[in-house]
């Protein structure tokens, strides 16, 4: 072929709208891809690093302008492109693969009849020769059952496969550049595992080059070629993946770098004797009334749950989407009300208490929410919503207003926060108040349902440092739900792996990442991204 | 809430309706003053017209009344009947829709079962039986209208429950303790109140054209003057005499007009996503 890079973006800046905090969503970015490479953008949120890609598709947000400088697909400029000209690109030589795959698939459509549009709009593979592509292509990305899911309605699949429909449509023209925008970030580890294979394979077998979007070094270190930093809409770093991963230059890079959680279990002081918490037998099932037609649908989202927490302990409950992880949490606060089973407090049976009692015991007993932004009332003041709490119990306005300034000051925002409301947060910002709203009752335990996987990587690290201090400073019992192992790793003493609804594995962290038993578990730690990531740090 | 004034501010049809709606209000309060006689009282010669004759702006009706008084009279009952009948229409519907929406289950299932009850009949018809059941008078008027027009609002405010009651603040709420009546009061519904403004400025707007129609049919409280008697009183001397049943009808078309641009635009101003979406 030629050797005229695929991408070529020169001096590129593209304007927001006036009255933002900066002037560009990117300034003045450069950045080449080459035929049948994979370059990855990473970036924190607000880094500017899905405008590069949106650029080249031609769909940049609304109030988005490019202000100078060109972006080329194979020497072409999309900026002076007719609008006829961009149709024709988009698929044909230039797909994109987006971040959801549910919303990016029309929910009233069969799966083969979106794929045959796209054959229409181009007037390629016409009648039959376009089924018999679509299964080609569907067996080739792994889809099970071809024949089956043509015709299948995309709420009838699950995400890993609803991915890779959207990568078998991207995939359908053979176009020459993928632009791929956080691509697996809604998946699950092992599926990601499986995405990120299936991508790999796909420049390996046609050559394809990709634009690979992402926040998440772990991916970075697995699938790139090259890397392109970005902080705040510039390109701070470039380089091959090797040399950016083991001697970056930057120091917002080598920031970003070592805030990802290591795999090796993290050294932890030891837990106190005294058993907290307990679930035993504790089982869920969800559906059960049938309805008028048919017969009904039960999932038992949490089947035969046993474990224990000590005092000064953190048990992370690790597990994919739908394993029963969030659903095991909300029982013991007691916002899902279990079928069977005890949860034992100090060896009292919370189950056993009438709603009201148990409303007085709940002080003890706290949770942290996982999207930090909806969990806090958007029409209150920080001030109100830490002291509700405490007034719910009895304590007065004084003391529950010093109390909230002193959390305030603990958790690094200062009693000047009290006075404003949630929206004049960052997000890390807000998990912090959630925390210190969290510890208003002076509970014993906290139950965290992924506190930190809405925020970037350097955030993340900033809140769990200070989980873990809390942790220790106040002798807490912490159930620490979440779904990466690398946090886990960092955070927890012991871990229970949830699957399905079970626990398929329970014991010392350390014990679990050196030798897992079941097939579960190594199948959740092979899958996790960026193993590379740790031997170089090593 | 400075930015919530700008964004009504951007909406010209929202502050000339918001103009209109002021100074109905301020003839509504010195009608008294600017008409000292009483609306009933017949003054001059029937059927003058228009500036015929000085101190009769809008001239007589058939019974040398004069129209202008009637007007401004009328302002008061209509914009009273509009507002108090809401009140109680708008209690009425968050309450019941609050408890069905919170609570669900089979209180969710009776509530919801009464209130299509109410919204399957006609709304005038009902009101029209209410009133001639309870005697028209000036309370059984509002009692009626509030009676008819609470359905919508109880629907509505359930809808936002419902969404707001999955939300993580609430169930936080719930985690640290807080009594029922002080998360459903307290946490819930200051954030279901802004569609409920919105839809509770126009139904201003219904009641006050349900009020004209039941005077307009002989159903008002007759020691109070309305428009909607003006039009039925006027209505066999259509012909004769148009311009009596034209202008309280336009003083009817006004200040429905006037509420509905500046409910529009509360709407706007109260959900910012949506006009942008809309652009």
């Amino acid at each position: 072929m030629n050797d005229t890079p695929i991408v070529s973006i020169q001096n590129l800046s593209v304007a927001l709208p006036k009255g933002g905090d900066r002037p560009y969503a990117i300034e003045n970015v450069s950045m080449t891809i080459a035929r049948g490479e994979i370059l990855c953008v990473v970036g924190e949120s607000g880094s500017g690093k899905s405008v590069a890609a949106s650029t080249l598709m031609g769909l940049l947000p609304r109030g988005l302008k490019i202000a100078s400088g060109e972006a080329c697909v194979a020497g072409e400029n999309v900026a002076t492109m007719t609008p006829e000209r961009l149709r024709a690109l988009r698929g044909r030589e230039v797909a994109m693969i987006f971040q959801e795959p549910l919303s990016a698939l029309n929910p009233l459509m069969r799966i083969g009849a979106q794929i045959v549009e796209l054959f229409e709009a181009h007037k390629a593979y016409p009648g039959e020769a376009g089924r018999r592509r679509i299964l080609e292509l569907f067996h080739y990305v792994g889809l099970p059952d071809p024949e089956r899911l043509i015709d299948s309605y995309p709420f009838q699949l699950s995400g890993g496969q609803r991915q890779r429909v959207v990568i078998a449509m991207a995939l359908a023209l053979e176009p020459k550049l993928i632009l791929a925008d956080e691509p697996t970030t809604a998946l699950d580890v092992t599926t990601q595992a499986q995405v990120l294979d299936l991508l790999r394979k796909i420049r390996r077998e046609h050559g394809t080059s990709i634009l690979f979007v992402t926040h998440d070094f772990g991916v970075v270190a697995d699938l790139a070629d090259r890397v392109v930093v970005m902080e705040k809409g510039r390109l701070i770093e470039e380089g091959s993946v090797d040399q950016v991963l083991t001697a970056p230059r930057e120091p917002y890079t080598k920031k970003l770098i070592a805030a990802v959680p290591r795999l090796k279990p993290a050294h932890l002081p030891p837990p106190g004797e005294e058993i907290v918490l307990s679930l035993q037998h504790v089982t869920k099932t969800y559906g059960g009334s049938s309805g008028w037609f048919g017969k009904a649908r039960t999932v038992k989202a949490v089947d035969n749950v046993n474990f224990t927490v000590r005092r000064g302990e953190t048990l992370g409950i690790i597990g994919e989407s739908g394993s029963g992880k969030s659903t095991t949490g909300r029982i013991i606060v007691r916002l899902v009300e279990p079928d069977q089973g005890e949860i034992l407090f100090h060896g009292q049976d919370m189950m056993q208490l009438p709603r009201e009692t148990f409303r007085a015991k709940r002080k003890a007993l706290q949770m942290i929410f996982q999207d930090p932004l909806s969990s806090l009332n958007p029409r209150k003041r920080i001030r109100t919503i830490l002291t509700d709490g405490p007034l719910a119990h009895g304590m007065d306005r004084a003391t529950a207003e010093a109390r909230a300034a002193d959390l305030m000051r603990y958790v690094g925002l200062g009693e000047a926060a009290l006075d404003r409301f949630p929206h004049e947060f960052s997000g890390g910002q807000r998990q912090r108040i959630g925390i210190a709203r969290a510890l208003m009752l002076d509970p014993e335990v906290i139950v965290a349902d992924e506190p930190v996987s809405a925020l970037d990587v350097s955030v993340q690290a900033q809140v769990l440092d200070l989980l873990n201090e809390l942790q220790r400073r106040m002798n807490l019992a912490l159930v620490f739900i979440t779904h990466d192992l690398r946090v886990a790793a960092q955070l927890c003493h012991r871990v229970a792996v949830m699957h399905r609804g079970q626990i398929v594995e329970y014991g010392e962290t350390a014990a679990i990442f050196a030798d897992p038993q079941h097939p579960y578990t190594r199948q959740l730690l092979a899958a996790i991204p960026g193993r590379h990531l740790d031997e170089i740090s090593a | 809430m400075k930015s919530f004034w700008q964004r009504y501010a951007r909406n010209v049809g929202g502050l000339i309706g918001l103009g209109i709606l002021g100074s109905i209000v301020v003839i509504a309060l010195f009608a008294s003053i600017l008409f000292p006689v009483s609306p009933w009282q017949m003054q001059g010669a029937p059927l003058l017209y228009p500036f015929e004759e000085p101190g009769f702006p809008l001239g007589t009706d058939m019974l040398g009344r004069d129209i202008a008084a009637g007007l401004a009279y009328g302002t008061r009952v209509s914009l009273f009947v509009g507002v108090v009948s809401t009140a109680f229409a708008v209690l009425l519907g968050i309450g019941v829709g609050a408890c069905a929406g919170y609570f669900g289950g089979w209180i969710d299932d009776a509530l919801m079962r009464v209130t299509e009850f109410f919204q399957t009949i006609p709304q005038l018809a009902m009101a029209i039986v209410l009133v001639a059941i309870f005697t028209p008078s000036l309370p059984s008027i509002v009692l009626a209208i509030a009676l008819v027009s609470w359905p919508p609002v109880a629907r509505l405010v359930r809808a936002e429950v419902l969404s707001l009651r999955e939300r993580e603040f609430v169930e936080a709420a719930i985690v640290l303790g807080r009594p029922t009546h002080k998360i459903l009061l307290d946490e819930i519904l200051p954030n279901a109140m802004p569609p409920v403004i919105v839809t509770a400025s126009l139904m201003v707007a219904t009641a006050i054209l349900t009020e004209a129609a039941l005077s307009f049919l002989g159903l008002g409280d007759k020691n109070f003057m309305s428009w909607g008697f003006m039009i039925g009183a006027a209505r066999t001397m259509l012909r004769e005499a148009p311009l009596l049943t034209v202008f309280p009808g336009m003083a009817i078309l006004i200040t429905v007009l006037a509420i509905n641009l500046a409910g529009e635009a509360l709407n706007d101003a109260l959900n910012p996503r949506l006009r942008e979406r809309g652009q």
